[in-house]
């Protein structure tokens, strides 16, 4: 394999003289095109940086993810649920507490609390459990009865 | 101004407070010869310009990982080589171009090129090289224009030293080929 006698031999000239040209001060610009293009990539990277992760990676941010918004999802909702599921609770609370700590109270004194509600009058004579049928159909728990006596 | 070497260059980069006046200093050493390693692939000036500052931004991003197997200059004349490699590559795909065309458009390309000052001769040269297989022609241009020792050039094409200079030599003879049937 000689590399001397051959036809390049003969180009030696060639070599010396470059046949490609670079616009003026091509050289000298280079650098700040090069800073910018950095500049703009490390601000592209974001979301991007994630989706450049194998797929392992990008199937564990998305676990992550979706328990994250399960707990967050939980946390607002709980207490439309716990409302309900405490519904029957609220009942025997209820009816403990007026047994037990409002037995001097009477019905009418009871509902005369809640006197802007038109129904009220209208089961001021009535028995325990028509105040508790009110109660529960008004949404009235016992802090509420509390902070009102 | 203070010469540094490739290996005070790399720890000016690798400390955060001089890692930009580190990189600056390592563009300003080897955007020269890196562009025109690019530019005798891809010949035309704009693409070889996309292809420098891309090979850049990857030396930027992957610098901090560098483990030293080879020399910083045959690291990133690796990546050059490839971002050429991925180009010549995209343009067939996306084209649909068969390899031959491929070389056909970078021959229409030098005839076009603004860019480009050479007389018959080199233009002849630069074609004969453009029919050489993509592979062989990089080996080629390491070898007669940058004049890449052999043991460099297998770090930075990861092939033995053997299968280079069998290609080189089969590069040579190509040439000469075409050189006598024009």
């Amino acid at each position: 394999m000689d590399e001397k006698n051959n036809i390049l031999s003969k180009f030696e000239s060639l070599k010396k003289n470059n046949p490609y040209k670079v616009p003026e001060d091509y050289f000298n610009t280079l650098l700040p095109r090069i800073q910018e293009k950095i500049e703009a990539d490390k601000k592209r990277t974001g979301i991007a940086w994630v989706f450049s992760f194998n797929p392992v990676v990008k199937l564990s941010f998305l676990v992550v993810g979706i328990v994250f918004i399960a707990v967050i999802s939980f946390k607002i909702l709980k207490p439309f649920w716990s409302s309900n599921h405490n519904s029957n609770s609220s009942i025997d609370e209820i009816v403990l507490y007026l047994d037990n700590q409002v037995y001097s109270i009477d019905d009418f004194t009871l509902l005369s609390v809640f006197e802007t509600n038109k129904d009220a009058s209208n089961i001021k004579s009535s028995n325990q459990n028509d105040t508790i049928n009110y109660l529960l159909n008004n949404d009235i728990g016992i802090e509420d009865i509390i902070s009102e006596l | 101004m203070t010469e540094y070497n490739d290996k005070e260059l790399f720890d000016l980069f690798l400390n955060t407070e001089t890692r930009h006046y580190g990189f600056n200093l390592l563009v300003n050493k080897y955007k020269e010869r890196l562009y025109w390693h690019i530019r005798r692939m891809v010949i035309n000036h704009d693409d070889a310009d996309d292809l420098l500052q891309n090979t850049f931004l990857k030396i930027w991003q992957g610098l901090e990982r560098f483990r030293g197997e080879s020399s910083l200059y045959t690291w990133f004349y690796r990546i050059a080589t490839n971002e050429c490699i991925s180009f010549l590559n995209k343009q067939r795909t996306r084209f649909f171009l068969p390899l031959a065309d491929v070389e056909k458009k970078l021959e229409h390309s030098l005839e076009t090129d603004p860019w480009f000052d050479g007389n018959e001769l080199q233009k002849k040269l630069q074609k004969a090289m453009l029919n050489l297989p993509e592979k062989q022609r990089l080996v080629f241009n390491l070898r007669y224009f940058e004049e890449m020792p052999y043991e460099e050039m297998s770090k930075v094409l990861q092939t033995s030293e053997g299968a280079l200079k069998a290609s080189y030599h089969h590069a040579v003879k190509k040439i000469e080929k075409y050189f006598e049937s024009d």
